[in-house]
């Protein structure tokens, strides 16, 4: 598993050093950055970033600009916004756009710590479940055509001989298909496979749509 | 009426000299005059050649002249009644101004002055004589004195000015019909001076136009030349302007009379002020705006430094846990560097948000807390100033609802000012911060110091903007101070300042229950 990088953008010397320094005092890597394009360009910090404090106004491309740019590369990732002016419309605008938060800087800092940390339980709780859906996907993806029909009769809660009506073939060999189901997911019981499967969201129309 | 031949004058070089009666007829004739001699028992009447000669006549046709026909009819009457008058010795002298007829067909001026020498024993008129001038030259000098003086007039009344006239010692003022209009005085009643300067006079400008007409009288100034406010008839005021000069002045140089106009500039007046006071507010918002900007730049500058120094500390008080109980005397000062951090920070917000016009955050606050923080804050400038703080808050003072924030920066702002008042001071440096409750339910607060009193140059308005004494102030901190008193509904003002000491007062409303 990754690190939960903490990512520090601030045009300014000092707040960035002090921000670094405070964020390692949670024990977690920081890397620091003196404007947005720069963290653009780091391709590795960006798959590691856990969570990004933002200073809103840079030279060059500005907080909010990063967080567009982000959010149309698919990075959903969180980010406190620190600001020394705090206008009312720019705060809007960086929260409409799904920012974690927005700080007036100065701060008290064991806010910005207690955020950074929800930040990083955030993203780390984002990426498990990314993870676990992937997996998933992958056991119903290594299914042949023949066994998610039956799959699909099964959650439907039909019995075996319906289904073998259904798809036109013998009872045993829906047997031995829904065997093989039950081995592919890596689940004990039928209820145990239909809470997966609708958990990740998967259903009949899903299967012949894909 | 006979009249005799006139004579030639004067008599031929060598003949015998004149008797007396033709000394004074020579005497006259060379004075210009032309001289008549009337007889009245025989009617003969003698005329000097210059009597005709005057009016053109040769001194043949001069003895046969007819004096009534001569007389312009608009001036017969008067001239014939005072020659009457004279005649039957109602009065002395004979004195007249008429026109008579010319050879041209013109008419000239001629006083005439005359006596009656003899008189019977019933005292009728025996001889008359006396003495014709021509004076049309001064006639006509007056007329086109009185034509100019119609024509200053229309000019005057043109432009819609008003005139008086002034008679000092009399006191009487004349003034002309559109002055009355002015001022919305009814018919004619005579009016007086005083009835009008300075009795109707605004007081607040009263001193500042008697020494402008002081300046006139007394000759400093070639014309008096003043705007001020003067009572209508209906008790409001009307600006107006006064030009005025003397005319007449005695052997002493004192003025007897002095004549001017008034011109009504109420409305011109009005604009004027309007456009000053527009231009002034303008100025205003610019200063505003201008401070606007410089606050949100400061914010900008000022914050980052902030969050620095509020980081670091937390970085260095989370570093010292490591270290155990050693730390312990580092930790304290290091946690108020970090919350002195926090709170310039604020301060720069809420000046900013000021500026803004930004509401204050108002929760209930204890007066004595905030007296308490802001002396704390200030210790360091105090010592540094050798000043010595009493504080005296009353017992059970009420809570008042106000921005804590705000508040510290006014009672910051009147400390900094007490100590900065006191620089100079030889004596023992005292500054009293007090506080009570007011009649109104209000909260007292007064700040003294024993300084030498408010400058002169900000006496009058202490709060007025970007006025300072202070070298390096911009004029700022007691208008500020002001306006947030006031945006908590209350009220501060300067209650004393004398030669030992100022005190500043402001009140904020108590937390009702």
């Amino acid at each position: 598993m990754d690190d939960p990088l903490v990512c520090v953008v601030d045009d300014d010397d000092a707040v960035r050093l002090s921000m670094s320094l405070l964020i390692e005092t949670l024990g977690l890597p920081v890397q620091s950055f003196a404007s947005a394009l720069d963290v653009l360009a780091d391709e590795e910090a960006l798959r590691q970033a856990h969570c990004l404090v933002l200073d809103v106004r840079m030279p060059g491309l500005s907080g909010v600009g990063l967080q567009e740019r982000l959010s149309r590369l698919g990075h959903p990732l969180p980010i406190i916004f620190v600001s020394a002016h705090g206008d009312v419309p720019m705060v809007a605008r960086a929260m409409r756009e799904g920012a974690f938060d927005f700080l007036q800087k100065p701060f008290n800092e064991q806010v910005l710590l207690d955020r950074v940390q929800e930040a990083v339980q955030f993203a780390a709780a984002q990426r498990a479940a990314r993870g676990w859906l992937a997996e998933i996907q992958a056991r119903i993806d290594s299914l042949t055509a023949r066994e998610s029909d039956v799959m699909a009769g099964m959650v439907a809660g039909r019995l075996n001989k319906q289904i073998a009506e259904g798809l036109g073939i013998s009872i045993k060999t829906v047997e031995q298909h829904r065997a093989r189901v039950m081995e592919k997911l890596q689940v004990d019981s039928l209820a145990e496979l239909v809470r997966l499967v609708v958990g990740v969201g998967w259903s009949a129309e899903s299967k012949n749509g894909q | 009426m006979a009249v005799e031949q006139p004579q030639a004058f004067p008599r031929e070089p060598g003949g015998p000299p004149p008797d007396d009666a033709e000394r004074w007829r020579l005497a006259l004739e060379a004075s210009g005059d032309g001289v008549w001699d009337w007889h009245l028992a025989s009617g003969h009447e003698y005329r000097s050649p210059l009597w005709g000669a005057m009016l053109g006549y040769t001194p043949d046709e001069t003895a046969g002249l007819e004096w009534r026909t001569l007389l312009h009819p608009e001036d017969r009457d008067d001239a014939l009644r005072r020659l009457e008058a004279c005649l039957h010795g109602s009065t002395v002298a004979y004195e007249a101004e008429f026109r008579l007829l010319c050879k041209d067909g013109k008419y000239r001026w001629i006083q005439a002055r005359g006596k009656v020498c003899e008189r019977g024993a019933g005292g009728d008129p025996l001889r008359f004589v006396g003495t014709h001038r021509d004076v049309s030259h001064a006639h006509e000098e007056i007329e086109n004195l009185r034509k100019s003086e119609r024509l200053w007039r229309f000019a005057l009344e043109g432009y819609g000015d008003a005139r008086w006239d002034w008679s000092i010692d009399g006191g009487e003022i004349h003034v002309s019909p559109s002055f009355r209009s002015i001022i919305g005085l009814c018919g004619n009643r005579p009016v007086r001076g005083n009835d009008i300067w300075p009795e109707r006079l605004h007081p607040a400008d009263l001193r500042r136009a008697m020494a402008v007409f002081d300046a006139h009288l007394r000759g400093r100034e070639p014309i008096a030349d003043v705007e001020f406010r003067l009572r209508c008839e209906d008790g409001t005021y009307r600006w107006v302007a006064v030009r005025g000069k003397v005319m007449e002045r005695n052997a002493a140089g004192k003025a007897l009379r002095m004549t001017g106009t008034v011109r009504d500039v109420h409305d011109r007046h009005l604009a004027v002020e309007r456009e000053k006071r527009q231009a002034q507010e303008l100025a205003h918002a610019g200063r505003l705006i201008h401070v606007g900007e410089m606050a949100t730049a400061l914010a900008h500058e000022l914050n980052q430094p902030l969050t620095a120094i509020r980081n670091f500390s937390g970085v260095v008080l989370r570093r010292l846990d490591a270290v155990g109980p050693l730390a312990d005397p580092i930790r304290e000062p290091l946690q108020m560097i970090a919350q002195q951090a926090l709170r310039a920070g604020e301060i720069v917000h809420r000046v900013r948000g000021f500026v803004r016009k930004g509401r204050p955050v108002t929760a209930p606050v204890a007066i004595a807390s905030v007296v308490r923080s802001v002396v704390r804050f200030m210790q360091p400038d105090l010592g540094a100033s050798n000043v010595r703080v009493v504080v005296d808050l009353a017992e059970g003072l009420p809570p008042v609802l106000a921005d804590h924030v705000q508040l510290e920066q006014v009672l910051a702002n009147l400390i900094r000012n007490a100590i900065d008042a006191m620089a100079e001071l030889a004596d023992e440096r005292i500054l009293r911060i007090t506080a009570c409750t007011g009649a109104d339910g209000c909260v007292v607060l007064a700040v003294s110091d024993r300084g030498p009193g408010l400058a002169d140059a900000i006496r009058a308005d202490p709060f007025a903007p970007f006025l300072t004494t202070k070298p390096d102030g911009v004029g700022l901190g007691l208008p500020i101070c002001r306006t947030i008193v006031e945006n908590h509904g209350g009220r501060l003002w300067v209650e004393h300042s004398s030669p030992a000491g100022t005190t500043f007062c402001f009140t904020l409303p108590a937390l009702a229950g």
